[in-house]
Parts: C-alpha cells; sequence; structure tokens
C-alpha cells in the first residue's frame, strides 16, 4: 500500500508524521519502505546523522531512498505490485506535475494541517485538487502540532474538511514528537500517535 | 528488514540509481535558500464606518490578496460592514465572519479554491489533462 504524506502547505508535520507512521508501522509488524521525495532530504540526512553518531543502534527498521518526483514513473509499477508498505513524502508543494503520478498511484493521502486559517485553505484548496483528479481517492486530514488552546474555527474546519476525507483526532503539540529517530520510537511518541495511527491502520487495512 | 523488503529496496535503488552501489543515498548539506523579501509598509489600520456609508476596504498584504480580492467585491456592496484591516488572514477572516460577510470557512475554501484555480487555471488544466492521459505514468 502506497501511503503519501503530503500537502501544499510546508511546515504542517507531513515530514516528521511519516516517519512516525512509519516507526509505528513496524511496531505493529508490518514491513515498510520510506520514500523521500522532498528535496530537503531531511529523512534520508536523519538517517545518515544517526548512523555516523549513533552508537549501539539497533538494525535499521526500513529503508529510506531517496528520489526526484520525477523519477517516480521509472518505479510506480514495482510499489504497485508488492504488498510491503511504502511510506512517501512529498514536497510541500502543488505546482508540479511530477506530482500527478504519485497523487495518482497513492492509495491514501494523508495530510498534516492545522488549525491557523492559511493552513486549512492551503489543505482544503490541495484536497480540493487531488478530488478534481481523482474523486474517489482516499484522504485522511491530521491535526498536527496542536496546542492546547481554544481553536474558534475547530468544528468548521472539521466540518469543511469532512466533505473531502476523513479529519482525525488532533495530535498535541508536544516535545516528545520532535525528537525523531529512523530507528524507532519511543513509548511516549507511540501514546500521543497511536490513537489516530490505529484509526488510520485499520480504517485503510493498512 | 526480511528478504522481501531488502529485495524491493534492492531493484529500486538499481532502478534509480543504476550506476551506483547500492547504499544509503549520501548525506546532503541542507542548502538554505535565500529569498528576497520585500517588506511592505505597514497597511493602516482603519476602523469601520460609524456611518451608513458603504466604505469598506480590505487590503492584504503578499498571497491573500488574490482571494481577498474576491470577498472585497462582495463586501463593496454591503452597507455599514464593520470590518477592520489587519495584515493578518485570520483576523481578516474572523472580522468578515463577525460582519456576517462570509458564513463559514467553508464559504471561504471556496473562494480560495475558485481564486487558486483562476490564477493556476493553466497548470490546473495541465495537471487535469497529465491526469486524463496518463501522460507521465
Amino acid at each position: 500500500m502506497e501511503i503519501i504524506f503530503a500537502n501544499q502547505k510546508g511546515g504542517v508535520g507531513k515530514t516528521s508524521l511519516s516517519i512516525l507512521f512509519a516507526n509505528y508501522l513496524v511496531t505493529k509488524g508490518k514491513k515498510v519502505i520510506v520514500i523521500e521525495m522532498d528535496i530537503q532530504q531531511s529523512i534520508t540526512s536523519t538517517r545518515s546523522r544517526e548512523l555516523e553518531l549513533g552508537e549501539n543502534l539497533p538494525p535499521k527498521p526500513y529503508e529510506v531512498i531517496y528520489t526526484k518526483l520525477s523519477d517516480y514513473p521509472k518505479i510506480a509499477e514495482k510499489l504497485k505490485s508488492t504488498d510491503i508498505n511504502i511510506v512517501i513524502d512529498l514536497p510541500g508543494k502543488m505546482d508540479d506535475p511530477h506530482l500527478v503520478p504519485v497523487l495518482k498511484n497513492g492509495d491514501l493521502i494523508v495530510c498534516p494541517f492545522d488549525y491557523d486559517v492559511r493552513s486549512f485553505i492551503s489543505t482544503g484548496t490541495f484536497a480540493s485538487v487531488i478530488k478534481q483528479l481523482d474523486s474517489a481517492k482516499e484522504i485522511v486530514f491530521i491535526p498536527n502540532r496542536i496546542k492546547s488552546m481554544n481553536y474558534e474555527l475547530k468544528e468548521e474546519v472539521h466540518n469543511s474538511l469532512k466533505k473531502l476525507g476523513l479529519v482525525t483526532d488532533d495530535i498535541s503539540d508536544r516535545a516528545a514528537v520532535k525528537r525523531i529517530s529512523t530507528f524507532g520510537m519511543t513509548e511516549e511518541q507511540k501514546g500521543i500517535v497511536g490513537k489516530v495511527f490505529d484509526l488510520i491502520i485499520e480504517k485503510y487495512k493498512i | 528488514m526480511n528478504n522481501d523488503t531488502s529485495s524491493l529496496v534492492n531493484d529500486l535503488l538499481n532502478i534509480l540509481q543504476p550506476d551506483e552501489p547500492v547504499t544509503q543515498p549520501e548525506k546532503k548539506e541542507k542548502v538554505v535558500k535565500k529569498e528576497k523579501v520585500t517588506m511592505q509598509p505597514e497597511k493602516k489600520v482603519v476602523k469601520a464606518s460609524l456611518t451608513n456609508e458603504p466604505k469598506t476596504i480590505i487590503k492584504s498584504a503578499g498571497k491573500a490578496e488574490g482571494f481577498l480580492s474576491d470577498i472585497n467585491e462582495n463586501v463593496k456592496d454591503t452597507q455599514n460592514a464593520k470590518v477592520v484591516i489587519r495584515k493578518d488572514l485570520y483576523e481578516v477572516f474572523m472580522a468578515l465572519k463577525r460582519a456576517k460577510q462570509v458564513k463559514s470557512v467553508s464559504t471561504l475554501l471556496d473562494y480560495a479554491l475558485e481564486d487558486y484555480i483562476k490564477r493556476n487555471s493553466e497548470n490546473i488544466k495541465q495537471l487535469l489533462h497529465d491526469s486524463q492521459n496518463n501522460a507521465i505514468l
């Protein structure tokens, strides 16, 4: 299954959540490969840094592969024909036609966002464009890095995004989910993201 | 990792990097792209008119400008709209909401989508064209 972490809005936690999700799938005994298509290569850099600096590291729970968006068609068929879970981290943009095959091939699009109006507009527009590309595409919206405050627009944002896909519970803005490793996750991290990720895993039979 | 995962990883790397040994991609220094930042002068905060004049002006900075201009068109014709000009989109939206010029964020999303499609009509057409014809895959 190809699970794509995407949103045209940057800074909403696509990369962090994609690593956490990959780590979580591994804790559930699932086979995972992470493919990074964001030119920033944050995941690849994190993995390299951990390999350089880490001591007594456990075996790699999954491989991280970086590839350019434009190279996706070369591997699309391989990815489609496997039962291994492919977690893809896309760059935060929507103006690149090379996104089309990735978004079209993906089985599930996961869009992190927050309740800021800018983030909501970007997310909603992005999801609407995906629906124009493929009206049957499954989209999950994860309110991410949510602070413990009262968001005036929360209910409205939920109601609006529910028309485009599934909106999960919030993932709170905690320091624990910022210290991310590509070699596994802590119990605290599991506690923070577990409920949301379990819902996704169960609903979409990952 | 088990065998089938390793095998797929090797296949993928061989496709993507046919001339390179099968290893982790090398570490890449993070490049901080310098963007030209143009500071705009602070917009004047204009409080809503307390008279019956239909004076409502919304101005915005940067990206918000496009779709706000749409909202502005709607607001222009409305009497006594109590809108305060702010740089922040959230404040503009909440002001519009309080002034009952937009009912919900869904309305705002409609404006945003319409504006996005307007501004990116060629790109969207291309995306849809590519999508329908599978031009890339």
